[in-house]
């Protein structure tokens, strides 16, 4: 399909820590279809997060984007420079973890959500408040006329996400970066959440990338699904045949070590170890330390994502035996 | 659907153990404290000065309080390093006996000040209740008096010259030290640390002395740096206003003010001294900046 | 309101002061009698002088006079000058007031450029020349960078008076320049610490991600966004400097030998002239006070979140 809503090709960022340099993404490559969604998951520090400030031009001082390229409906976006905003204004929205510190305190959520309208699309001062009105209702939010005066702190956390959402779409999006948009909320609220963003997919045919640690939140959601393991994507495939056949012993972990309240009877079991230094990779497939599929040959070199079948892709060196094996760990 | 996954690196909560961690690894903080560039650069200055103030009695060129009127406003040459000053004392001498007064006053004056404010803090931030808002109210009326105001007032009060200086900021300077060790007691208290050191049966002093106060008096120390740069600032403007270390004793402030008169021609009479408190400062700036670093609870 | 609650805690600061001011001076030592007769006052005239100005009474019955006083906008008059402390309080305020005034307005004026240049381009040269300047500026003591302001600017360069109000309008403005300078440079290496540091923690904040992701112009943001949560905390710090400002005038007035409230108050603490020095500090207090409750008023205006607190 031509021009899909956002693609990225062989992203790498590199970050400055102690006087030395390392790759925290690797080659990340993913591709949205406009009105789909793709979700990027992966454990805490993967570089998931980083991937998706790389995209939006967001990096932090140290983090700097050293190869790649980023197009949205066939227009390259710069990755640097003074540039950036200006190319993703109407292009890309993003949404953060925290909406306790994504909103600015000292500002009425009313004129947060009201000024892209009015800055950026340039709409007069009374057409940008009926629309901030708009988007308050959009996404949910009971009373909006009272919210619209009301501050941040004023509100609870689901209510503050959703704010957050709606000032994301204030500036007319195609495609929403989601950085780990229900981590912060309790678990209610997180499905309220998830709806809300299905929702809007549906109806506004927005696409979105889901970035999270949580592989079983993607189910709803996303189409497509990325699996992240040190800067690298380890899997890739659609979500469901992910899910229910997993071709990576990453992505068989992480099903692993999630409890489902509904489903499972038996204890969750956790993925021994934890992610490797940057600095410090492990030798040959980044992994292996931990996996419980290792060999010899895992360590002699690098394992890139080859594909594994119709539409599905994976790092392993073994996916032919995890085929064969057929292992269902998945989730309904 | 509810799921988490168990066992993946989410999550801090180690607040507690870096609290402890402070007080028990004193040997990394050695090890981070040589690496400082800023504490380093400060000791070094600062050395350097304390020195110099040190060694006056030894390399000084001139009794500092010998007049020689035949000698008077000269320029700097090699018989006198720094010039004369309007009565023929030797420039460079008084120099380094008022950095001796100077830097000595600053450095003592301090401690009393340090040791007040933290006793008071700590018991009202330990305490809490109706001696803490005392304690507020108090701090509130203290600092609501104009730094210089109160200072000069007091020494007035008291009586000129060191007497006067000591008293004046033990009675004024306590105050921003018990400010900040009270905020840093009520945070400790608030992490539940104290509550849970006080339900293991230990006594108020114990948890006090070997809890508390170690991670609270950093923040005072660091805040010393600053403050005693702020107490040679006001001894030094005493000087110049005539009112603290009283002549014939040399002093940085003095030497300034004897100078003024002659600004035209003989502009380092008054420059000098007072870019000595400016080095001074810079020292002690510095080190409190690297110290700052240092001691920072990770 | 918040307003409210502001003023009623401001009272007993200022009952404080007062009360601290009174006991204060009744303890320096020396007698206002002797000290206007000197060596030739009989002790009869000075039992008298002393009689006429009160000062035999119990120190009670003294400071509920001066209650009394107080009450009525009277704060005594000068035992040295034999005018109504008030009198001399007036025809010095403005001198004092505009030179903090001016102070103020030059610090601000220095401060939040710097600190901004220094934020945004942090780590790189113009912020490592930025930062040596609270460095340095820290231990400069106020009267000699007057001294050096004087050498090199009035006595070189001949721009500015030596010292002195001047007569006309545009001579007091000329005549403070120098001085107002040299207070706001008292205070400037602190502020541009704490905006800098400020500005830092803010530019790091997810809000600004929120708001540059937006799409907003980098102006945009650095005004509107950054500015406003930025300035908080550096305007309270403001309010306490304005607050040394004012004692600092004591002795920043003598340099530069302008007639205000802190030269006034020099003398009079050598004078032993107890209504005046009370009447001064009790202004100074009360300015101080005044102050703080501004910047505080302020800093609830611009931050929703302490109005509620």
């Amino acid at each position: 399909m031509s021009n899909p809503a956002l693609q990225v090709e062989g992203l790498v960022v590199e970050i400055m820590r102690d006087r030395e340099r390392f790759r925290a993404v690797d080659g990340v490559s993913l591709t949205v279809e406009l009105g789909k969604s793709i979700g990027l998951v992966g454990e805490s520090g993967c570089g998931k997060s980083l991937t998706l400030r790389a995209i939006m031009g967001l990096l932090p001082e140290r983090a700097v984007v050293s190869a790649g390229r980023v197009t949205a409906a066939g227009a390259d976006l710069p990755l640097a420079g003074k540039r950036v905003a200006a190319a993703r204004r109407g292009r890309l929205g993003m949404i953060f973890q925290d909406p306790g510190t994504a909103l600015d305190p000292v500002m009425t959520c009313g004129y947060q959500i009201a000024e892209a309208p009015r800055r950026v699309l340039g709409m007069s001062r009374s057409r940008a408040d009926a629309r901030a009105l708009e988007l308050l209702r959009l996404v949910g939010i009971p009373d909006a006329e009272r919210r619209m005066r009301s501050y941040p702190h004023e509100l609870s956390g689901g209510t503050r996400q959703r704010v957050m959402i709606a000032i994301a779409l204030s500036s007319e999006p195609k495609v929403l970066l989601c950085d780990e948009p229900t981590t912060a909320l309790d678990v209610t609220i997180q499905a309220q959440i998830l709806r809300l963003l299905v929702d809007l997919q549906e109806e506004m045919g927005l696409s979105i990338v889901f970035v999270t640690h949580e592989l079983a939140l993607v189910g709803e959601l996303c189409q497509d699904v990325r699996v992240m393991y040190a800067g690298r994507l380890v899997e890739s495939g659609r979500t469901a045949d992910v899910l229910a056949r997993p071709l990576h012993p990453y992505t068989i972990g992480l099903l692993r070590s999630a409890v489902d309240l509904d489903v499972d009877v038996s204890a969750p079991v956790p993925i021994p170890g934890s992610l490797p230094d940057p600095l410090n990779r492990p030798a040959g497939c980044a992994f292996h330390p931990r996996c419980f599929l290792a060999r010899p040959g895992c360590e002699t070199a690098d394992v890139p994502l080859a594909p594994a079948g119709e539409g599905r892709a994976s790092a392993c060196l073994y996916v032919d035996e995890l085929v064969k094996e057929g292992l269902e760990v998945g989730v309904p | 659907m509810s799921t988490r996954p168990v066992g993946s690196t989410e999550g801090g909560g180690d607040q507690a153990v870096a609290l402890e961690g402070l007080v028990v690894r004193s040997h990394p903080m050695l090890r981070k404290a040589a690496h400082n560039r800023s504490l380093i650069a400060g000791a070094t200055i600062l050395g350097i000065l304390i020195t110099l103030a040190v060694l006056a009695p030894w390399i000084d060129r001139y009794p500092p309080l010998e007049q020689n009127l035949t000698e008077i406003l000269q320029t700097p040459s090699w018989a006198h390093w720094l010039g004369t000053d309007q009565l023929g004392r030797d420039v460079w001498s008084r120099l380094l006996w008022a950095g001796r007064f100077d830097l000595a006053t600053g450095f003592i004056v301090v401690l009393i000040p340090i040791t007040i404010g933290t006793i008071i803090g700590t018991l009202a931030g330990y305490y809490k209740g109706w001696p803490d808002t005392v304690l507020s109210r108090i701090i509130d009326i203290v600092m609501a008096f104009p730094y210089y105001v109160l200072i000069i007032t007091l020494v007035f009060a008291v009586g000129k010259g060191i007497r006067g200086i000591f008293i004046a900021f033990a009675l004024t300077d306590w105050v921003t030290y018990a400010r900040t060790v009270r905020s840093s007691t009520l945070v400790i208290g608030r992490l539940g640390w104290s509550a849970a050191a006080k339900g293991g049966g230990l006594s108020d002093v114990r948890i006090l002395g070997r809890h508390i106060l170690p991670n609270t008096i950093t923040q005072a120390i660091v805040y010393a740096t600053s403050d005693i740069v702020y107490v040679i600032l006001a001894v030094v403007t005493l000087g110049y206003l005539g009112l603290g270390i009283q002549a014939p004793q040399p002093d940085w402030g003095s030497m300034i003010f004897d100078g003024q008169a002659f600004m035209t021609t003989k502009w380092w009479l008054s420059t000098i001294p007072g870019l000595c408190v400016v080095l001074t400062g810079i020292g002690l700036s510095l080190l409190g900046d690297g110290l700052a670093d240092v001691l920072r609870p990770e | 309101m918040y307003v409210i609650r502001r003023l009623v805690q401001a009272i007993p600061v200022v009952l404080g002061i007062t009360i601290i001011t009174f006991f204060l001076l009744r303890l320096i030592p020396g007698d206002p009698a002797m000290t206007l007769l000197g060596n030739r006052g009989t002790p009869e005239q000075i039992a008298l002088l002393r009689a006429r100005w009160g000062l035999n009474e119990p120190i009670w019955i003294q400071f509920w006079l001066f209650l009394k006083q107080l009450a009525h906008g009277d704060t005594g008059a000068s035992l040295f000058y034999q005018v109504p402390t008030r009198t001399l309080i007036a025809s010095r305020i403005g001198v004092t007031m505009s030179l903090v005034a001016f102070a103020t307005v030059f610090s601000i004026l220095i401060t939040v450029p710097l600190a901004t240049i220094a934020a945004i381009r942090k780590d790189r040269a113009a912020d490592q020349v930025i930062r040596a300047v609270p460095l340095v500026g820290l231990g400069m003591p106020s009267f000699w960078v007057g001294l050096v302001l004087i050498l090199v600017f009035a006595v070189n360069l001949g721009w500015f008076p030596v010292g002195g109000w001047g007569d006309t309008i545009p001579e007091h403005i000329y005549g403070l320049i120098l001085p107002a300078l040299t207070s706001a440079l008292a205070i400037v290496p602190l502020l541009i610490r704490s905006l800098r540091v400020g500005m830092l923690e803010v530019l790091q904040a997810d809000y600004i991600a929120t708001a540059r992701s937006k799409g907003l112009r980098e102006l945009r943001v650095l005004l509107v966004h950054v500015a406003r949560n930025a300035i908080i905390p550096t305007l309270t710090l403001l309010g306490i400097n304005i607050a040394f400002l004012i004692g600092a005038t004591v002795v920043v007035e003598r340099v530069f030998q302008l007639n205000g409230l802190g030269s006034l108050m020099l003398s009079a603490i050598s004078n032993r002239d107890f209504p005046v020095v009370q009447g001064v500090t009790f202004v100074f207090a009360l300015s101080v006070v005044i102050i703080n409750l501004v910047t505080d008023l302020t800093a609830a205006r611009l931050d929703p979140r302490i109005r509620l607190s």
